[in-house]
């Protein structure tokens, strides 16, 4: 299965967190992902300080999902819709150990 | 007696560096002498009179292209009394942003005595010849150097130094993504997500806030390490060289930065995100320490970037 990448947009000045699925967990990010509906809002990562959705590397493409939307970045005409931002919640709590207190403020501040 | 032996011990310590100043591009001659040699060459510093501030500029240091003095550089603890790096020119002493009366003893004669043994002259008649010359036209031509009684140029915008408001460069796909608030308020393109202090070495150790614990180093340190200077109290008023940026602090995870702009605007680059005018409640930021900044709530303080000045990893 090819290689999924993963980035939280939350910092300005570190890096933000980037990590790459588990075999596992590319695997459940597939079903995840292929039960999209389509026609979401096209939309890309806004200028605002703080948490600005995720970041989604798959094969060769990048993808960006925030707020219930999911948007191809090389191609501005598609976009899914994901209305319980399940694809979001997936990636954030997929990531590694060490962001998890990082995870649990946005979890409890934009999801819940 | 104590006293007296330590004096002897401190003089065959004694290590001095001279630098002839004459290049612009190529690295100045320099030479370093120690013990008698060393010893000789402070004792010809042919100072008159005691250093006294020049904080209006009106006896400049030398700025001439070709020769401007010679750099005296203690390497050692020596304790005559003279500061630890002096430029001797024929009629004046310069040490940082004082000077010092000074005798034309032809202190350059003493340093001929030891072209020999500097390093980056090249072929060494040639440079003895043109180093002649060049001392020649700096005694015919220093006292005609005008003397600055006021700027030159009067400042009429107060933020004219400051970097254009060159988003759309900086939101290019090839340099967004790799550059950060950090490189986009130094106007420093680094594309490695510069992190304060690493050019230097000193990169922060500790984001709890904007001072941080014993033993730890903030950004702010590191900042000042990579050469940005602090201004806690510019009160969002633009310095009259290089720039206005501004730190803040998202306690415990992150620091970030904003620019003034020579329109009198801030602007800011939310990580590897497009830079924008704007705060996080959509508004034009007048003054950072009053715009929505999300999660960075810490206002650390202001500082200064001069062109140039900065070295950013």
């Amino acid at each position: 299965m090819a290689k999924i990448s993963c980035q939280i947009l939350a910092f300005s000045g570190r890096p933000d967190p980037r990590w790459q699925l588990t075999s596992e967990q590319a695997a459940s990010f597939r079903k995840v992902f292929d039960a999209l509906e389509q026609n979401g809002n096209w939309q890309e990562p806004s200028g605002q300080l703080g948490y600005r959705g995720c970041l989604i590397e798959l094969e060769g493409k990048e993808w960006f999902t925030y707020n219930g939307h999911v948007s191809s970045l090389s191609d501005s005409r598609i976009s899914y819709q994901d209305p319980l931002r399940s694809l979001e919640k997936f990636i954030l709590q997929s990531a590694p150990l060490k962001w998890s207190s990082l995870v649990s403020g946005i979890i409890d501040t934009e999801l819940k | 007696m104590y006293c007296n032996y330590f004096k002897i011990v401190n003089y065959l310590k004694m290590k001095v560096k001279l630098t002839i100043d004459i290049f612009s591009g190529r690295p100045n001659p320099t030479v370093i002498l120690d013990d008698a040699d060393a010893k000789k060459v402070l004792d010809a510093i042919p100072q008159t009179s005691k250093f006294t501030a020049n904080n209006d500029q009106t006896i400049p240091e030398p700025y001439n292209l070709g020769y401007r003095g010679v750099l005296v550089e203690k390497l050692d603890e020596i304790n005559d009394g003279k500061p630890e790096v002096i430029r001797v020119t024929p009629d004046r002493l310069y040490s940082g942003d004082s000077s010092a009366k000074a005798d034309d003893t032809e202190f350059e004669k003493v340093v001929m005595d030891y072209l020999k043994k500097f390093k980056g002259i090249g072929n060494k008649s040639f440079f003895e010849r043109v180093l002649k010359e060049e001392i020649n036209r700096f005694r015919d031509e220093r006292p005609l150097i005008p003397v600055l009684t006021q700027l030159p140029i009067q400042i009429v915008n107060a933020c004219a130094c400051s970097p254009d408001p060159d988003l759309a460069w900086w939101n290019d796909i090839a340099r967004r993504q790799y550059n950060n608030c950090y490189n986009y308020a130094t106007n420093y393109r680094t594309d490695t997500f510069a992190q304060p202090g690493r050019g230097a070495g000193l990169q922060y150790t500790s984001l709890s806030g904007c001072v941080v614990a014993a033993g730890q180093r903030s950004a702010l340190q590191g900042a000042v390490a990579d050469q940005l200077i602090n201004l806690p109290n510019a009160n969002n008023k633009c310095p009259s060289t290089g720039h206005l940026v501004a730190l803040v602090i998202a306690p415990g995870y992150d620091f970030h930065w904003y620019r003034k702009g020579n329109n009198g605007k801030w602007s800011h680059k939310p990580g590897g995100t497009a830079a924008t005018t704007l705060d996080n409640s959509g508004n034009p930021i007048t003054d950072p320490r009053n715009a929505n900044r999300g999660p960075y709530t810490q206002f650390c303080t202001f500082m200064q970037v001069i062109d140039g000045h900065p070295k950013l990893k």
